[in-house]
């Protein structure tokens, strides 16, 4: 459904934030993109949403397809349109204004008044919570329902991809553990979602496939099973070493992962 | 009792007008964080494209005023076409530079045409016409242009609470990427914001050119609308009822230090310094204005 092939972007014209990437996110799967802070992530996926041009960045190699129609010149409005919804990280609401407005907001590219109405009745589905509070400023909700809003926001559109950047970012464990029951949901209902995390534990278990990034590369590509067994992704993203316990601050810094991984 | 009586009915109507010349920034300053320099002359080409229509071309007031909406509009939309979009990006500074650019363009345009004479004023009705209650005058037009403004106020409502390109402009006013990943184009919403905001400057300005029944209006008509610099930061930059409310109050203390003040310690024209001095004070108080929006925020 979506594929990128060799991506490079670079912002401001010399800064080389992701640099050769490839991957790719079949129909209805859910992808896992790791890495730590300033791997990229964020970058790809706004590389595919069109939103590089409002943050410096330009796409200079490399190009992005979705159903086999290249993409990778065509303008956010247009991408949301074809299909393709990001929920930007750290939420982003639109907070002085309600629940409702927010998603009202977030259908302006919907078709029609019926695939936003069906739209409406799948995010009530998914979170009860928001029914109750639609009326009340999206700003004033709870840290966990503000990444609901976010996620229900985006749905709004119909998308048929579902770019997710950091969702359980400040969120409570038990949170962290809903929104990614919400995401196994969501792929069932027939949207593929490209997954970005720190929280490696919380994306795997959900993920079909995971790719890790680091410095604007891709570094492992596998099969998200494969990778929550992975010895060194354990180490370092998971916070266990061999015998499953923790992994002590002097260890991590022995087997920094750009030695092990790099090219 | 008459003489404040017909102060405030005088203050109420030049307040509405600069209520709408406040408006016209406001639209501006929410949709893309620009305070647009221009907007007095935007008032004046509007004006004068509305005078010209009406005693030139002899047309009625209405559809001259429509002309009129159409020009200043029009300029309003193109800017954001061939300039502003290139500027999508740029720090808001450059861009309020280009709308002073934009300034001295479109006074030397009405410059050269208007020549020496001073264009009459174009209103609906007579600018003597009205009627008297107790020995306070209302004017027909003073009536009018509260009228009008509480209109433009309600259509404004309507536009920003229930359609879905208010709805696309008040969320590009809080966050624009967010706006963006909606499918939202921002220079959509800026053409949308420069056109209303042109539409809304022509209203005021013929308002203002006819007020105190002025028969007629010379090319500083835009600089009177600086007057509305204390009315929007009174109201709070980015808040539409503050516009509303701040250019009204700023009509009032207007007109009423103007009534009050001869013969006073404080002397002649005071009252062209009592709105700054009223925009000082609230600033110290409430630095965000009466209305101003503090971010909603939970962290």
């Amino acid at each position: 459904m979506l594929v990128v092939r060799e991506l490079e972007v670079m912002y401001q014209g010399v800064i080389a934030a992701v640099r050769g990437v490839s991957l790719e996110v079949p129909e209805q799967s859910v992808v896992a993109l790791l890495g730590a802070n300033g791997a990229g992530k964020s970058t790809i996926l706004r590389a595919i949403s069109g939103l590089l041009r409002g943050q410096g960045g330009r796409i200079t190699h490399g190009a992005v397809e979705y159903d086999g129609q290249p993409i990778t010149t065509f303008d956010a409005a247009r991408i949301v349109r074809l299909g393709i919804a990001q929920v930007l990280e750290g939420r982003r609401l639109f907070g002085a204004l309600t629940v409702e407005d927010n998603l009202r907001a977030g259908a302006f590219a919907a078709r029609d008044n019926a695939a936003t109405r069906r739209a409406y009745g799948r995010v009530m589905e998914l979170f009860p919570v928001l029914r109750d509070r639609r009326k009340s400023m999206a700003g004033y909700l709870s840290g966990g329902e503000q990444q609901m809003l976010a996620i229900g926001r985006a749905l709004m559109a119909s998308p048929k991809l579902l770019l997710l950047d950091e969702p359980s970012l400040g969120l409570a464990p038990v949170m962290v553990q809903h929104i990614g029951k919400i995401i196994s949901e969501i792929s069932a209902g027939g949207t593929a979602v490209l997954l970005v995390e720190q929280n490696a534990q919380m994306a795997l278990t959900h993920a079909t496939h995971g790719y890790v990034l680091e410095t604007g590369q891709v570094v492992l590509d596998q099969p998200a099973a494969d990778l929550l067994r992975d010895e060194s992704v354990r180490t370092f993203y998971l916070g266990l070493h061999e015998e499953g316990g923790r992994a002590n601050f002097a260890t991590l810094r022995q087997r920094r992962p750009e030695r092990r991984w790099a090219l | 009792m008459t003489t404040f009586i017909q102060l405030v009915f005088s203050g109420l109507a030049l307040g509405c007008d600069y209520a709408l010349i406040a408006l016209g920034f406001t639209i501006i300053f929410k949709a893309s964080e620009v305070i647009n320099f221009a907007q007095g002359e935007f008032l004046l080409v509007g004006t004068f494209v509305v005078s010209v229509a009406m005693f030139t071309w002899r047309l009625g007031f209405f559809p001259a005023l429509v002309i009129g909406i159409g020009v200043t509009s029009l300029i309003g939309v193109l800017f954001e076409r061939v300039v502003l979009r290139r500027m999508i990006g740029r720090p808001p500074f450059n861009i309020i530079m280009v709308t002073i650019g934009l300034d001295v363009l479109l006074l030397t345009g009405v410059i050269i045409l208007v020549g020496g004479r001073n264009p009459s004023s174009p209103v609906p009705f007579d600018t003597l016409s009205g009627f008297s209650i107790g020995g306070v005058e209302f004017g027909a037009n003073a009536i009018a242009s509260i009228v009008v403004t509480a209109l433009v106020c309600l259509g404004l409502y309507i536009f920003l609470r229930y359609t879905r390109y208010g709805l696309a402009m008040r969320a590009t006013a809080i966050d624009q990427e967010a706006a963006r990943a909606m499918g939202i184009k921002i220079s959509t919403v800026y053409a949308l914001a420069w056109g209303i905001s042109g539409a809304i400057a022509t209203i005021g300005g013929i308002f203002l050119a006819a007020g105190a029944g002025n028969p007629s209006f010379d090319v500083t008509l835009g600089q009177s609308a600086l007057v509305a610099f204390p009315a929007i930061i009174l109201g709070g930059l980015d808040s539409i009822p503050g516009a509303v409310v701040g250019g009204i109050a700023i009509g009032l203390i207007y007109v009423l230090t103007q009534g009050y003040e001869s013969g006073g310690f404080l002397g002649a024209n005071f009252h062209l310094i009592a709105p700054y001095l009223v925009m000082i004070l609230v600033l110290m108080i409430r630095p965000h204005g009466l209305f101003g929006t503090r971010k909603v925020e939970r962290v």
